[in-house]
């Protein structure tokens, strides 16, 4: 069963006051019987988010929001891998984040933010949340303490996805319409740098930043939003924070920075269309989805060099590594599988039918599962990583379930 | 041996005074452990290990055959992460009663520059009597984690200090060495209770 039944004057002081708001977010409770078995998928058509025991592979509940959110943070303490007790939900059509206690699994709070947060990022004290909205060039940095917006950072070229240093004083911002990394101060919301990406050999021929020319496509075209993206299709970075990457899939390179000091390590040449690049749990490789030609790179972290180019499927939307990292889930939404990759000899050594289109995935804190969202049936594939098989088909999860986010996902201390 | 007072201020050393990373530890899987089954490519967990226990007697994986082991990884500066897992076990353990006894729960140190046998006899003696502490040369160490897939990575910080960066789970094994099943840092107690009762 979810949660536990505190008692009600505990839970009108944690819901109706600034000091126990403030209370939930320095003091991680240990809500819904362990957050992390439970694994929380969002909705294209409704704004319940269903909830997902993962002991049982059953559905426990659901989530009800007020309207659909277009992304879920479940944040946890860096430290500790440990739940902060609350959840976040970003929300398009009033352009706010909403805050869910989850202990009650009650709205606590919306913060607005006045244009569309598309991308949300938390810092590692669990204070701080960075919010873009690429259409208005903007990203809103938001105090959950204080529940409002601090600064906005404006002027930026598409930014969208982001990742904070590792001290939480800078954040970086991959912008989609222009070849470059935005570097932000968090206390001061104030661009401090520019870091250009892509082929360092080559420059724009109009001088027009991601316009390249001379056989470089000038960009692709997202298939979900239709956009143009000239710049950085993609920005994550390595678990325990000190390296980011920056994809740019116009000219199918990697960009490795050193999230210390804001300096371009490398630049790696990938297969075509990087569209996606995730560094396992342990830091030690960097895998990435190559969508142009349906290849797999997989980077040594160690060397920084391409180590294995690999077959994969067309349009792959993410990987989940589990299984002591020796193993990655890589779903393909146009074949209607799951490809499972050694990462110890890079591989496909598994491929596993789905009923219908994968969406994203999520592994398990430890390592066992990978859950992905079939939006095109309500269901959620279970697959048993260690024995890389589907061992289950969760039905009527919702109407089009797209995502899965579970807290702690990771089992490493840093 | 240097140890951390508080969370706050490693936490404060490591961010601000950051500046240097280098590496330690394997950081490249065992290749040999691997098997097929059908058409599934199995990755074992856990095998041989020549260590020193916290009293200072060299022992094996094979000295501990007849009891399930519960091993985790970490060091004795660990600011968080070891001194909880090692409560969790602890309450783990009071819970199985009298079952304990069957159980011998092994706390390895990925730092045996500092974790001497007798600084982790201190370290250990916070916690359940049954814990026993293990440490080694370098490369017995290594080797430990290298069965287990415990990944670890050295961070030195400009004052000379280090911090390791370190895989969190914790491993159940059968009274014959085989890998049984391991438990994600935070996993309640009794919920780990229940499934090591259920293994017997």
């Amino acid at each position: 069963m979810l949660g536990r039944a505190g008692p009600t004057t505990a839970v009108a002081v944690r819901v109706g006051t600034m000091a126990g708001f403030l209370l939930a977010v320095i003091h991680p409770v240990a809500a819904l019987d362990d957050v992390r078995r439970y694994v929380f998928v969002p909705d294209r058509a409704t704004s319940e988010v269903a909830i997902i025991d993962t002991e049982s592979d059953e559905l426990e509940t659901a989530l009800r929001l007020d309207q659909i959110p277009n992304q879920l943070l479940l944040p946890t303490d860096a430290s500790t891998s440990r739940p902060l007790g609350f959840l976040l939900a970003s929300n398009t059509v009033d352009d706010s984040i909403a805050v869910v206690d989850l202990e009650t699994l009650a709205m606590v709070r919306r913060i607005e933010l006045g244009d569309d947060p598309d991308r949300m990022e938390i810092d590692r004290d669990g204070e701080i949340v960075a919010a873009s909205s690429v259409e208005a060039g903007k990203v809103f940095l938001v105090s959950l303490r204080h529940g409002r917006v601090l600064r906005t950072v404006s002027g930026l070229h598409g930014p969208d996805t982001m990742v904070f240093g590792p001290d939480g004083k800078l954040l970086y911002v991959g912008n989609l319409g222009s070849a470059e990394v935005s570097v932000i101060d968090v206390a001061s919301g104030q661009v401090v740098g520019e870091i250009p990406i892509g082929p360092t050999d080559r420059r724009p021929a109009s001088g027009r930043i991601g316009a390249y020319t001379a056989g470089d496509r000038m960009g692709i075209v997202d298939p979900g939003t239709q956009r143009l993206i000239s710049g950085v299709v993609n920005l994550s970075r390595t678990s325990f924070g000190s390296r980011g990457f920056a994809s740019h899939a116009a000219s199918d390179t990697l960009t490795v920075i050193d999230l210390r000091t804001q300096e371009k390590v490398k630049t790696l040449v990938l297969g075509d269309v990087p569209f996606r690049t995730y560094a396992t749990a342990d830091s030690l490789q960097l895998i990435s989805l190559n969508n142009g030609d349906g290849t797999i790179s997989v980077v040594s972290m160690r060397t920084l060099e391409e180590v294995a180019r690999i077959r994969g499927a067309r349009d792959m939307t993410g990987v989940n590594t589990g299984w002591f990292e020796t193993t990655a889930v890589i779903p393909s939404r146009a074949e209607n599988k799951a490809l499972v990759v050694d990462l110890t000899e890079p591989g496909v050594i598994a491929e596993i039918p789905l009923p219908s289109s994968p969406e994203t995935g999520v592994t398990t804190p430890d390592g066992t599962k990978v859950y992905i969202a079939l939006s095109k049936t309500a269901q959620v594939a279970v697959i048993d990583v260690s024995k890389q098989r589907l061992v289950k088909v969760i039905d009527g999860v919702g109407k089009e379930p797209w995502g899965l986010y579970m807290a702690g996902a990771i089992a490493y201390c840093h | 041996m240097k140890r951390s007072t508080s969370t706050t201020a490693l936490a404060t050393v490591a961010f601000f005074a950051l500046t240097t990373l280098s590496t330690g530890g394997p950081g490249v899987y065992a290749e040999s452990k691997i098997s097929t089954i059908g058409s599934a490519k199995v990755f074992h967990i856990g095998g041989p290990f020549e260590l020193i226990d916290h009293s200072g007697r060299a022992v094996t994986d094979e000295f501990y055959r007849g009891k399930y082991l519960l091993i985790s990884f970490g060091y004795t500066s660990c600011p968080d992460i070891c001194p909880t897992t090692l409560l969790e076990i602890s309450m783990t353990l009071d819970r199985l009663g009298v079952d304990a006894r069957k159980i011998q729960p092994l706390f390895i140190t990925l730092d045996p520059e500092r974790d001497s046998p007798q600084v982790l006899a201190e370290y250990v003696a916070n916690f359940h009597p049954q814990i026993s502490g293990l440490t080694g040369t370098a490369d017995q160490v290594a080797a430990a984690a290298k069965a287990f897939r415990a990944y670890y990575r050295k961070t030195v910080l400009t004052d000379g200090d280090y911090v390791l960066d370190h895989s969190t789970i914790t491993f159940l094994m059968a009274p014959d060495g085989r890998y049984l099943t391991h438990f994600a840092f935070g996993t309640p107690p009794e919920i780990m209770a229940r499934r090591i009762k259920n293994r017997f």
